[in-house]
């Protein structure tokens, strides 16, 4: 395998932009109709994760002991999507009849043989990790939603009880996605540690325009089946190293990891103080307010602040979750903090200024409310 | 391929840009005070440049279909143009893979469309439901007010007590009146415009 070779050609096709995996799918889904069902009706972002997954396996092609676990996680996700060791040769010959159209007289068979033999790597790597783990997993759980209950305009508070176990721990998230527009996934977080029932919470936010969330708040109904994938991320959760107390600052629906993180302190300790505090723009957008009252009540180590930042009427304490948090200085926590975009990097910004060290402060990158997927 | 390309473009490190990459574009916002463009001005101009940009990559496509139908038509008639000989041996029609491309092309946008009007729609439902809260609320301290003008002009004894429950009793009965009023009618306009949302049809199953 030429590996200068595959690095320049790919160099060489990609300089045609979005036309490269308009012609791939284009070419796969007219050899292999049957592949046309695995994506949704509009492949736009679709065509930028492929030529992104693709660039950067050529990329690091010489380097099979970074390449190999990152397509052995792409295997693995692949699952959810209905993807079998089946589709990988169509895709392959979607590839090759795409990379010959674009290098025209280029495409010699030393070439192709050395894209033949790289492509041979990437697929045997992803089937070979999506095998292994289909003896653990199934590919995708399937929660039927038991309860659908709207708390403010455009959040609503889901609860699905799913197929078989799912060992998650509190803090982490999993990608979603609903009968009725099954072909599109987003990301939530868990709002609960892990039941003996199997149910799961989910705090979903309407997203202006996005289907996804839109369709969960407003059209899922009690009854509906969700898809529900692996579940991901390890920047929100507690492991053993961190004994001391906890200071979480939540924005909106931001709020769901968080909860999750006081129910596994209370199911399973260590002994700690947590000081929550849930952040929203205004009072009728403390959606979950009475249910963590309720935990405060019960958990002397345990206390809950709402802070609200645009409502002047607000009784409670005024400004943004973090400010609020910081009124009464840090003293030493592991800081959480989860929210939307904007949201966690102000607040981690502030706290850092604050003088919090950078190692103490956990935020995730996309448990947030917005999300296109992988 | 007649045309000689070189290996190495001129931009090598640049990703070309992809309609969808220019519709989904964000900026960062400017800071309050400061002047910046409109936000939906430029929204609506990038979808027009998204739109500009699909359209020359389906003139190219067309291009290198045209180049492929010369290339068999010379090939049928004895003339390799291909000197490295390796072309496959089931031909994948360059035609049919760019009539494909363009149906899926004109489904992005019009899905595009959608979103983006989704999206506006929603944004301007939320931003009247915060502007009749607030006008509800300004009028019912308003009536509380008046109430409790009332209260103290009137004869008898009077208390603070039950003047500040005259205040509450006008606060809260002029803003669920005029809350009432204007939500049902939001209410009404929004779930008819997410029924739209939630029936975009399946796709057909196979027979």
């Amino acid at each position: 395998m030429d590996t200068q070779a595959l690095k320049e050609s790919w160099r060489a096709v990609a300089l045609s932009g979005d036309q490269v995996p308009l012609f791939f799918y284009s070419a796969l889904f007219l050899m292999h109709p049957e592949t046309r069902d695995l994506f949704p009706v509009s492949m736009a972002g679709q065509r930028d994760r492929l030529v992104r997954a693709l660039g950067h396996a050529v990329s690091s092609v010489d380097r099979l002991d970074e390449l190999v676990p990152f397509l052995q996680q792409l295997g693995r996700d692949h699952r959810k999507f209905a993807v079998v060791a089946g589709h990988y040769p169509a895709v392959g010959e979607a590839l090759l009849a795409t990379l010959a159209h674009f290098l025209g007289d280029r495409w010699t068979p030393e070439l192709a043989q050395s894209w033949t033999e790289a492509y041979g790597v990437i697929s045997e790597a992803m089937i070979g990790a999506a095998t292994d783990a289909s003896r653990t997993t199934p590919p995708w759980w399937e929660g039927e939603i038991i309860a659908h209950e709207p708390r403010a305009l455009g959040i609503a508070v889901i609860r699905a009880r799913l197929n078989y176990p799912y060992p998650f721990r509190a803090g982490q998230s999993a990608s979603i996605s609903l009968g009725m527009r099954s072909r599109l996934w987003r990301y939530y977080s868990m709002a609960n540690a892990p039941r003996q029932d199997n149910t799961v919470d989910l705090h979903v936010r309407v997203v202006d325009g996005g289907t996804v969330s839109t369709t969960l708040v407003h059209g899922a109904r009690v009854g509906d089946v969700l898809r529900i994938g692996a579940p991901v991320g390890d920047r929100l959760t507690l492991d053993g190293r961190m004994p001391g107390d906890l200071l979480l600052i939540a924005g909106g629906t931001g709020a769901a990891p968080l909860k999750a993180l006081v129910e596994q302190v209370a199911y399973e300790g260590p002994q700690r103080r947590v000081h929550l505090v849930v952040g929203a723009r205004r009072s009728r957008e403390l959606y979950d307010l009475d249910a963590l009252s309720k935990l405060e009540a019960v958990h002397p180590w345990l206390t809950v602040t709402p802070a609200v930042s645009h409502d002047p009427l607000y009784q409670g304490d005024q400004g943004y979750a973090v400010d609020v948090a910081l009124r009464s200085g840090w003293r030493g926590e592991e800081v959480f903090v989860c929210g939307s975009e904007p949201m966690v990097q102000a607040s981690v910004a502030r706290l850092v200024d604050a003088g919090v060290p950078s190692e103490q402060i956990h935020f995730d990158e996309f448990t947030s409310d917005r999300g296109r997927e992988s | 391929m007649t045309v000689e390309m070189t290996w190495e473009g001129p931009r090598r490190d640049r990703r070309p840009l992809t309609p969808d990459r220019i519709r989904n574009q964000a900026f960062p916002r400017t800071k309050i005070g400061h002047r910046g463009y409109s936000s939906e001005e430029v929204h609506a101009f990038l979808h027009r440049v998204a739109e500009d940009v699909a359209a020359g990559d389906k003139e190219k496509a067309d291009l290198r279909a045209e180049i492929d139908r010369l290339k068999h038509w010379y090939a049928d008639h004895g003339v390799d143009v291909d000197d490295s000989g390796t072309r496959r041996e089931a031909r994948l029609s360059v035609d049919a893979v760019n009539i494909l491309s363009r149906a899926q092309q004109t489904a992005d946008a019009q899905i595009a469309e959608a979103e983006d009007y989704a999206r506006r729609l929603v944004a301007q439902a939320r931003h009247q439901y915060e502007e009749i809260l607030q006008e509800a609320q300004q009028r019912a301290e308003e009536a509380a007010r008046q109430a409790v003008t009332v209260y103290r002009s009137g004869d008898g004894v009077q208390t603070a007590e039950a003047e500040e429950l005259e205040r509450r009793i006008a606060y809260l009965r002029t803003f669920t009146e005029v809350t009432q009023v204007q939500l049902r009618a939001v209410l009404e306009g929004l779930s008819h415009q997410v029924d739209k949302l939630g029936s975009v049809p399946e796709p057909v199953p196979k027979p």
